[in-house]
């Protein structure tokens, strides 16, 4: 069957080049240099580049990875539907191409401005949850969100991480999209509280304001509490935040759901004033300082080598 | 089939000359190939329903079984599959499952499903596989699903090679798979055998391993390679599969389609299909003109992770790249199955007027390619100055994969320190580097040296700001000698 089939297959000529093609964002720079300068910073920006993002993908060897950290225009497959991944300027990530890009060669946006180098046409799903959703929901944060109050009241993902530059919406929204790169957008999204209980100490997690699961991307985030008596050197480990991988088929989901508020408890604490601390990681694994493989969780001597300190406090 | 035809008659009536300016593109004809497919192969649930056997009966083989010290060896399969029949299934399913049973009873029902062994059986086992929480009943499934000899089963045992974590497990999965002349499970063997936690572990995969080198006639490390290597379909036993295998196959093919919107159960698919072993490469090759865009995205894929094993698709990639939307993933199977007719085609991809993706992935398929033939083409799309930094990019790799990187290694250098793609060029440069012999090249073992001394410690994955600072380091570095180097 197959060698009848290839007596009639012949090269036919590649696609030809649409008129006008962009090549890359760069292209965008000359007139919204404001919004390249912000983005290209931006994980957006890095999100081929990012090394960890390289380890986590084997080099973006088999390919999983790519369709989402370098994706070609949101537009030409549409809302619901999955991104395709491009074989061009892969090093540009999540480019302005990626969201604005429409199949007809035309740029989406806020306004219609037929005169304008790209023609811009205005459309309204670039504020759209499900917008985002075709890349951050393969990570499951639109379904997260769905569950939220945020919701309900249609405050999406641009509310929070696309926010008006300086709070003013004639300044157009900020194209940084901080998130979860950004410790301070972190922490705004959690709080906690630590006491003294007889002999028990109580540590009360709450995430009172993240619009999802905190954290929300279940392939390379985790987040830890350790604690250890004040004026000694070890710590330990008290409780992990973390929704498994795939692979991950012998851990337990613990995401801090949005509104959940979590009681976890140091048994038979020391009387010694204690210190806690609350971290978060981008990714989900310690590793020795010298040689970078990674260790079990009770081998971890400093938690901070690869995490950021999101809360501490000393419990007397 | 028929989208190839019209491909064809198109490129008889002319639109295949290579003139300057761009063809118009000829319609790719698309249809549901996967759809029809399926529709083709028979539905593995259409087996009859049976009366489940009274549980009593059962149980009494299962307690015979149980206390018997000959076990099964000594007991006619054929009479107790007859015996039992596909009525037992249920009740039989009910005793594996159940952890309060002892270990001996559930054995012994792993053990006479076994002996059943039709499609139902298996299913059995294959979920034991999937979902048992005891390693040892998952190691007895899949040494049993290799005994069975269903071969619908070999994506299933593929796709849970990804997902156990028991070694142990892993050397009987391999083993089954071996069975179905499937050598995807080798490596993991090899690595149980070397360095499994106990010398129980280690000897048995070492015993897996010798008898697979035995049924095959050739040492394991030469059937390992073979596997991997264009020879596969020649110098290895090939599996006849089944029409129910084929309808396993077609199923994981629909699983890649824009339906499904969660790209792990897209990649559990390709991951599946990408080690089914050559003969897969003509089976879903048709699907290259499917109607859906993912399903023949995710095909191109699937070859191009089989690398030379799926040149007998060559023919279906070339006339697949007439479709604009996959023609760059096209392009890049090509390179990676390194299919030479397809020279032409990619060196046309390349050319100016034709998509800027579509041309830079043609650039890294004729570097992969390596036929010297496609120097005067990479060398021209290099220097043009005026073109899109990633086309040079594209261009410079494949320069340096034909060894001719001495023409691009300068601006290769000046790349790596600048802002637009510094991974390409430092991947580009380490493979320049190496190419060659002392004496050939004086002054690369030095370069290599300096190269060397500024990667990180091994294992360290650094963060963005060291990765940046390494490039320029290794920019500034090899600027100092590219002129030495390249004279």
């Amino acid at each position: 069957m197959l060698g009848t089939l290839v007596a009639q297959l012949a090269a036919p000529p590649p696609p030809a080049q649409p008129a006008g093609e962009f090549t890359s964002s760069e292209q965008c720079k000359e007139c919204h240099a404001q919004e390249y300068e912000e983005w290209i910073g931006s994980a957006h920006a890095n999100s081929w580049n990012n090394p960890d993002v390289y380890a986590q993908s084997n080099g973006f060897e088999n390919k999983d990875c790519i369709d989402c950290h370098a994706p070609r225009p949101v537009f030409e497959t549409g809302l619901g539907n999955r991104v395709l991944p491009r074989s061009s300027r892969r090093s540009e990530g999540v480019d302005c191409i990626s969201c604005h890009m429409l199949p007809d060669g035309n740029v989406a946006g806020t306004i219609d401005n037929a005169r304008a180098a790209c023609r811009p046409v205005t459309r309204r799903e670039l504020q759209r949850v499900d917008y985002c959703g075709v890349c951050h929901n393969q990570h499951k944060t639109v379904d997260q969100w769905r569950k939220t109050h945020y919701a309900e009241n249609n405050i999406g993902c641009i509310d929070c991480h696309m926010p008006h530059r300086d709070g003013d919406p004639n300044k157009g929204r900020s194209h940084v999209m901080p998130g979860g790169h950004d410790i301070d957008v972190v922490r705004s999204a959690v709080r906690w509280k630590t006491e003294r209980a007889g002999d028990r100490i109580v540590v009360e997690l709450e995430n009172h304001a993240g619009g999802h699961a905190f954290p929300t991307d279940e392939r390379s985030r985790a987040s830890d509490i350790w604690w250890r008596v004040v004026g000694t050197e070890d710590w330990n480990h008290l409780h992990r935040i973390r929704d498994p991988y795939r692979y991950e088929t012998d851990i337990p989901r613990t995401l801090l759901d949005y509104g959940e508020v979590r009681t976890l408890e140091i048994e038979d604490a020391p009387a010694d004033p204690v210190e806690v601390m609350w971290v978060y990681k981008l990714t989900p694994y310690y590793r020795l300082p010298e040689t970078g493989d990674p260790i079990e969780i009770d081998e971890v001597i400093d938690p901070l080598m690869d995490s950021r300190e999101l809360f501490r406090a000393v419990v007397e | 089939m028929r989208a190839a035809r019209a491909l064809s008659l198109a490129c008889l009536a002319g639109a295949c000359s290579g003139s300057d300016a761009p063809e118009p593109l000829p319609e790719a004809e698309l249809s549901p190939v996967v759809r029809e497919a399926l529709s083709g192969l028979p539905d593995p649930e259409a087996l009859d329903s049976v009366e489940p056997a009274d549980p009593e009966e059962v149980d009494s083989l299962v307690e015979m079984l149980n206390t018997s010290t000959a076990r099964m060896r000594d007991i006619p399969r054929g009479a107790v599959a007859e015996e039992l029949g596909a009525a037992a299934i249920p009740r039989l399913t009910e005793i594996l499952r159940d952890p309060s049973r002892d270990s001996p009873a559930r054995l012994a029902a792993a053990e006479l499903l076994s002996v059943i062994g039709d499609r139902r059986a298996a299913a059995v086992m294959v979920d034991a596989l999937y979902t048992a929480s005891e390693p040892w009943i998952r190691q007895w499934s899949a040494f049993y699903l290799g005994e069975m000899g269903q071969d619908w089963i070999v994506p299933d045992l593929l796709l849970r090679m990804r997902y156990e974590k028991d070694p142990g497990t892993f050397v009987w999965i391999a083993s089954a798979l071996a069975r179905f002349q499937n050598f995807s499970g080798l490596d993991a063997l090899l690595d149980v055998a070397n360095a499994g936690s106990t010398e129980e572990l280690r000897a048995q995969a070492r015993g897996q391993l010798d008898g697979i080198a035995s049924r095959v006639g050739a040492p394991i490390e030469e059937v390992r390679a073979t596997w991997f290597s264009i020879d596969a379909p020649t110098r290895l036993p090939q599996p006849s599969p089944t029409p129910a295998l084929r309808r396993a196959v077609w199923e994981r093919v629909s699983q890649l389609s824009s339906e499904h919107f969660q790209l792990r159960g897209v990649d559990d698919s390709r991951y599946a299909l990408s080690r089914m072993g050559p003969w897969i490469a003509s089976e879903i090759a048709p699907a290259l003109f499917d109607e859906d865009a993912h399903v023949r995205l995710h095909v191109a894929q699937v070859l191009e992770r089989l690398g030379p094993r799926a040149q007998v698709a060559g023919p279906h990639l070339v006339a697949a790249m007439a479709e604009p939307r996959i023609a760059p993933a096209i392009a890049e199977a090509l390179g990676r199955v390194g299919y030479p007719p397809a020279l032409e085609s990619l060196q046309e991809a390349s050319a100016a007027g034709r998509p800027h993706e579509l041309r830079v992935a043609a650039s890294y398929a004729l570097g992969r390619l390596n036929l010297q033939e496609a120097l005067p083409t990479v060398t021209a799309l290099f220097d043009d100055q005026s073109a899109p930094p990633d086309l040079r990019m594209g261009a410079a790799t494949a320069l340096v994969l034909l060894e001719a990187g001495d023409h691009a290694a300068s601006w290769l250098v000046g790349e790596l320190g600048a802002e637009r793609d510094p991974a390409a060029a430092e991947r580009a440069l380490e493979t320049w580097l190496v190419q060659g012999t002392e004496a050939e090249r004086p002054g690369f073992v030095a370069a290599r040296q300096a190269w060397d001394e500024l990667t990180g410690p091994p294992g360290v994955i650094p963060s963005l700001d060291q990765t940046r600072e390494r490039w320029s380091d290794r920019s500034e570095c090899l600027a100092e000698l590219v002129g030495e180097l390249v004279r």
